[in-house]
């Protein structure tokens, strides 16, 4: 669905993509994750034909982002970060203006609208000005126009950001269905929760691809890497840990530390050594115990540069 | 197209929804009519305060008088008998603005004058007023020249060299000026304020509606949405054009009634010439529009680099002062404004009934800026759809 070689895109000197390789299969919700500024908003809109690239090339959907621009408007959708929709128009004035637009007209636009409205249930709303929409019905409205063309394909940069926990699993399962028919999504956000849902992640960091997989088999890399200790004085128990030979990270979750090490370990080995470093800081530990690794711990580890990319072949 | 069309519809839908603006968009032309068309005359000054200081009281001096109170240039006082503190005065009443000028008649002038000798009538102007004081001058000179052609033919008439003060008006001025008026006989000024007016008009509508619609457009983010739809720049421009088009025609049509009404501007003129140049003169404007619309980043800069767009045009189009009236260096900053051209070939189209062939070099001139600045916007916009 999607192929990258190299692609790069250059403002003032800042390299905000750099020489890209990407692989997305057809027919799945892929991931596409990353710190503020990793390059994910700059690679989408390269993608859907906004942006040119400075080198590399790229197809989606089977075109050339720089010769069929045309073609990929047409076969694939894009909803942005933020609501980019019109607010003194009504939610089905907006739908008819995106549908028009994408010369959809008369009947066929009516029916298209109905059953997209009942997807994503805006039916009782088709007469509100978009303005007044709550943060999860305007994310849906704006779903609903990014679909109006029936693309094979959508981008969502960061379709849930703002919107309550039960709205997103609304989406989310909006989504599932969506691909259920067909459709691929390529979807970044910043809730690791999300992630986890996707058929594959891709995770991006200065402007590279560092990692790429399932969820789980990504996960994997964690595996035995990860301790918990459980601490009433966290904070003085954490300062103790870090400076521990092997551990690159300790990060607090109330009364539990989760600390990562540069290489697999033995739990058992390892808990004799951090509770006499952290009684010794006057932070007796309660117990320690070996911990499942979650994406967010991949995610931190990547972002400091602690954990090293699963498969540096395919982060170019 | 049928794209475009939907495009336009969006953007006639934000016209009503927003009914402030529309409001405002209707009813500013007709406002700034009623203000300029009033306010804005040509700049022929009348009845300029002057206080004549009356020192001689022969009858040089009352012919000199009735002269000046025969000229609509002049609102005299006269101090008659008067006294050198009466010339204080005057100077006084000068520095005060009570008047823009004084005319001293010297005691004796009459006396010497009728002996054969000369004199001289003293004319102090406030300077200070660039407008007054070069007619105080002009009016006082001419009536000097009439006064002194009258004395030479009744001297003459006094010498029997004629028989009568007419013929030896006929001997000291031989030459007179038969003048006619064309196209605006009664020198009426809204004559040629108005046609301006009209395109100033259309001018601040069209520079600023446009310049914000893409702007609005980019500080809403909904300008990345339109530019992964299908529609190409060129579409979008035209699109979101056409709304404001027809508001602009509308506002014409609107004006131009009330010019007629209140002030009796002819509507006469081609009909094709008249159409012509407010099309062209419209897309032309909207083309600025767009391209400021196109190089801002949002909405209070487009304004911004409207209005100071806005600004010099006003002075210098000659709109309200004819281009003549201008330094020389300056007048061809004028030419980069479509609305030199306008009020250029919609005055000769308007007042002297103007055809399409007599106006086609500033049809030509305002059928550049249309090109230009289209193409320019189509092909920044194309560059980077989504500049921030």
């Amino acid at each position: 669905m999607i192929e990258t070689g190299a692609l790069t895109r250059t403002f003032a000197h800042v390299r905000a993509v750099d020489r890209l390789h990407l692989r997305v299969a057809r027919g799945q919700i892929f991931g596409f994750l990353g710190p503020n500024g990793a390059g994910k908003t700059t690679t989408i809109k390269m993608l859907c034909g906004l942006l040119q690239p400075s080198s590399g090339k790229a197809r989606v959907a089977g075109c050339d982002i720089r010769r069929q621009r045309g073609r990929i408007k047409r076969t694939t959708g894009y909803m942005a970060q933020t609501f980019s929709l019109y607010p003194d128009l009504t939610v089905e004035e907006n739908f008819r203006f995106f549908s028009g637009v994408y010369g959809i007209y008369g009947r066929a636009a009516a029916q298209r609208m109905e059953r997209l409205f009942a997807d994503v249930e805006l039916l009782d709303l088709k007469d509100v000005q978009a303005g007044r929409l709550s943060g999860g019905m305007k994310q849906r409205l704006a779903l609903a126009c990014a679909l109006v063309h029936d693309p094979e394909l959508v981008f969502l940069d960061e379709p849930t950001a703002g919107v309550d926990p039960s709205q997103r699993q609304r989406l989310w399962d909006f989504l599932y269905d969506l691909c259920e028919r067909g459709t691929s999504l390529f979807v970044t956000t910043h809730y690791l929760d999300e992630a986890e849902r996707c058929h594959e992640v891709g995770f991006m960091l200065g402007g590279r691809l560092i990692a790429q997989g399932a969820p789980r088999d990504l996960r994997e890399q964690l595996r035995r890497r990860l301790l918990g200790v459980e601490v009433q004085r966290a904070v003085e128990a954490m300062r103790a840990l870090r400076a521990l030979p092997g551990v690159a990270d300790v990060t607090i979750h109330g009364y539990e530390l989760r600390v990562l090490y540069e290489r697999a370990v033995d739990w058992q080995q390892e808990e004799p050594r951090i509770e006499s470093a952290s009684a010794a800081a006057g932070a007796p530990v309660a117990r320690v115990y070996a911990l499942e690794p979650t994406l967010e711990d991949l995610f931190i580890g990547y972002a400091r540069g602690e954990v090293r990319s699963a498969d540096p072949e395919r982060g170019g | 197209m049928r794209n475009v069309y939907h495009l336009a519809l969006k953007e006639f839908l934000h016209l009503v929804r927003d009914r402030r603006t529309l409001a405002f968009l209707l009813l500013m032309p007709s406002v700034l009519t009623v203000i300029f068309g009033y306010a804005i005359g040509s700049p022929r000054v009348t009845a300029i305060r002057t206080l004549v200081v009356d020192q001689d009281g022969g009858r040089i001096a009352e012919e000199y008088l009735e002269a000046m109170d025969a000229s609509i240039t002049f609102k005299t006082e006269v101090i008659e008998d008067a006294t050198d503190e009466d010339v204080e005065r005057a100077e006084e009443a000068l520095r005060r603005d009570d008047v823009s000028a004084f005319v001293v008649i010297p005691r004796g002038i009459s006396d010497a004058v009728e002996s054969g000798g000369t004199g001289s009538v003293r004319a102090v102007v406030d300077a200070s007023d660039t407008f007054t004081a070069p007619s105080v001058l002009r009016e006082l000179g001419s009536t000097t020249v009439q006064q002194n052609a009258l004395l030479a033919a009744e001297r003459l008439r006094r010498e029997d060299h004629v028989h009568s003060v007419e013929a030896g008006l006929e001997q000291v001025s031989p030459i007179t000026l038969d003048t006619e008026m064309r196209f605006n006989p009664e020198l009426k000024s809204q004559n040629f304020v108005m046609p301006g007016v009209i395109g100033l008009i259309l001018q601040l509508l069209t520079v600023i509606v446009m310049a914000t619609s893409i702007a609005r457009e980019r500080e809403r983010g909904t300008m990345e949405q339109l530019a992964v739809t299908p529609l190409t720049p060129a579409q979008i421009f035209v699109g979101k054009l056409v709304p404001y088009f027809v508001l602009a025609l509308l506002d014409t049509v609107n004006v131009m009634v009330l010019a007629w009404l209140l002030f009796g501007v002819a509507l006469g003129g081609h009909v094709l010439a008249v159409t012509a140049l407010v099309v062209v003169f419209i897309l032309g404007s909207l083309g600025i529009g767009q391209l400021i619309s196109v190089v801002s980043r949002n909405q209070s800069q487009a304004v911004q680099l409207a209005v100071f767009y806005i600004l010099p045009a006003f002075v210098l189009s000659g709109a309200f002062t004819p281009i003549e009236t201008q330094p020389e260096g300056v007048r061809p900053v004028a030419y980069l404004f479509p609305l030199t051209y306008f009020c250029h070939g919609f005055r000769a189209a308007l007042l002297r009934q103007a055809t399409l062939l007599d106006v086609r070099w500033d049809l030509v001139a305002m059928g550049v800026f249309v090109v230009v600045t289209f193409g320019t916007s189509v092909l920044l916009l194309r560059i980077r759809p989504d500049a921030r």
